[in-house]
């Protein structure tokens, strides 16, 4: 019991004397005190006890939160946050100083999961893990598809209902993982990296949990599972909680779905629009088959009304016509041809005429021959007495036989 | 072309797809449209049989080798069994 009341003329307290009774009197009066400030100081030595102090404007409060406590935090403390802190105050003897030590820390306006969440958000969002560059496409027609999910429960009946009644040509491997409590996390970023390196190894994966508090909800909102997400080489699409949850998972996945249900909607395509489809293509391809063949058959018809099948006679007509203008035009040709001849032979007959020497015989000369070789006579050794010359006047010709050569 | 028991739904649609294409070009000699259309058939017939025929298969991984080949057992989710 402290002895509060005590004469000035007593024996002088030991420090350690006064300190412990401090520490009794002020141990039992803040056995359990809740404190808000502001963290400042902030420091974490490898030991992983987190030492820090509490300030307002007027005052300061070093506070202390042991490492096995700290692990469980799902937010980081850090300089500037505004934190609620419940615990005892205890005086620490060989300081003669005080402190707060914590046992429960939340942070100021908001629940600590909400705090974490939007702490890993910043961080992410940071490493650009969220960009849309990131998001691999979905297969249209996945051959093999992975459900990573919780073997029990109903979201894995639902998704696989829907899987079974949409597209039959899947196959869907179940990948068995805990979806809540403290190992979640870890498993789930286990199995989807060991889903990644399986030979052969599925083409889409769903990770899914059906409906739950943020608290049951938490394992998809660790840095392990969204990393693990992030370095996946197989898309992901998330189906997590109902419409209304959204957690960092969701926003790494290359597609979220807002339930495990709508993630199956999302992963295979619908027999029945297939369906659709396959018959649109039918119709298109028979439709223009017809149009194919109307048309060849069209220009048949075409080809086989010309005249040159309706009447195959005007060919024949046609060429004989043919013929016979040809012929006239040779006709015409060859008189138009002789008749030039005919004037230029004229021509050419009065130009020789002009020149001929018979032309002078009409002046009195005459041109005298020998009457055998008909050799006209230059010079008189071309002839001997008594051979006949013969003599060409103008009009007639005289024979004569030579009496003397001189 | 060539459709056989094993041509993936897939691989069916994007020939047929293909086909249709060519056949909306109008580029195609009438022989080998018709060619087209009986080959459109078949791929049409060959995909609604996947549809009919496929059975969707539920397996569970229970695990890896060391070469990474899945370890895989059939899978009863308690839907089976209130079938």
């Amino acid at each position: 019991m402290p002895r509060t009341q005590r004469s000035l003329f007593d024996e002088p307290l030991q420090v350690s004397q006064l300190t412990n009774e401090l520490r009794d009197v002020v141990s039992c009066t803040f056995a359990q005190v809740t404190v808000v400030g502001e963290v400042t100081n902030l420091s974490i030595p490898s030991s992983g006890h987190y030492y820090f102090s509490l300030k307002d404007s007027h005052a300061v409060l070093r506070c202390i939160l042991w490492s096995s406590k700290a692990e469980r935090l799902k937010f980081k403390i850090t300089n500037g946050l505004t934190l609620i802190v419940r615990g005892k105050i205890d005086i620490y003897p060989p300081q003669g100083s005080y402190s707060l030590n914590a046992e429960e820390v939340t942070p100021q306006g908001m629940g600590q999961l909400e705090l974490a969440f939007r702490q890993l958000y910043e961080k992410i969002e940071a490493r650009g893990w969220f960009s849309a560059e990131h998001k691999k496409p979905i297969p249209m027609f996945p051959k093999r598809l992975g459900l990573v999910t919780s073997a029990t429960g109903a979201a894995v009946r639902d998704m696989l209902r829907i899987l079974k009644d949409r597209w039959p040509l899947t196959e869907i491997w179940i990948v068995p993982v805990p979806v809540q409590g403290e190992q979640a996390a870890s498993l789930i970023a286990e199995a989807l990296y060991a889903v990644n390196r399986l030979q052969p190894s599925p083409d889409l994966l769903i990770l899914s949990r059906g409906g739950g508090s943020m608290e049951d909800l938490w394992a998809f909102n660790e840095e392990v599972v969204a990393r693990a997400i992030f370095e996946s080489t197989i898309p992901i699409i998330t189906g997590i909680g109902h419409e209304v949850d959204t957690t960092i998972a969701d926003m790494v996945a290359d597609l979220r779905a807002p339930t495990p249900t709508a993630a199956a909607v999302a992963a295979v395509p619908s027999a029945d629009e297939c369906k659709d489809r396959l018959r649109t293509h039918f119709n298109r391809l028979k439709q223009l088959t017809v149009d194919n063949l109307q048309w060849e058959w069209e220009r048949l018809l075409r080809l086989q009304q010309h005249r040159l099948f309706s009447n195959p006679m005007q060919l024949i007509d046609d060429g004989r016509l043919e013929v016979d203008t040809l012929a006239e035009r040779l006709l015409h040709a060859t008189q138009r041809r002789l008749q030039g001849s005919q004037k230029e032979l004229a021509r050419q007959a009065a130009v020789l005429d002009a020149l001929s020497p018979l032309q002078v015989l009409g002046r009195g000369y005459s041109v005298t021959r020998h009457a055998h070789t008909q050799q006209p006579l230059l010079q008189s050794d071309q002839i001997q007495k008594g051979e006949e010359i013969e003599t060409i006047l103008h009009h007639g010709r005289i024979l004569s036989r030579v009496e003397s050569v001189s | 072309m060539k459709i056989s028991k094993n041509t993936s739904f897939e691989d069916a649609i994007g020939q047929l797809e293909m086909l249709v294409k060519q056949m909306e070009a109008g580029q195609l000699p009438l022989a080998e449209s018709l060619q087209a259309y009986e080959s459109g058939i078949g791929l049409i017939k060959h995909c609604h049989g996947l549809l009919k025929e496929g059975e969707a298969k539920v397996i569970k991984l229970t695990g890896s080798d060391e070469t990474g080949r899945p370890r895989l057992e059939p899978f009863l989710s308690d839907s089976d069994s209130t079938k």
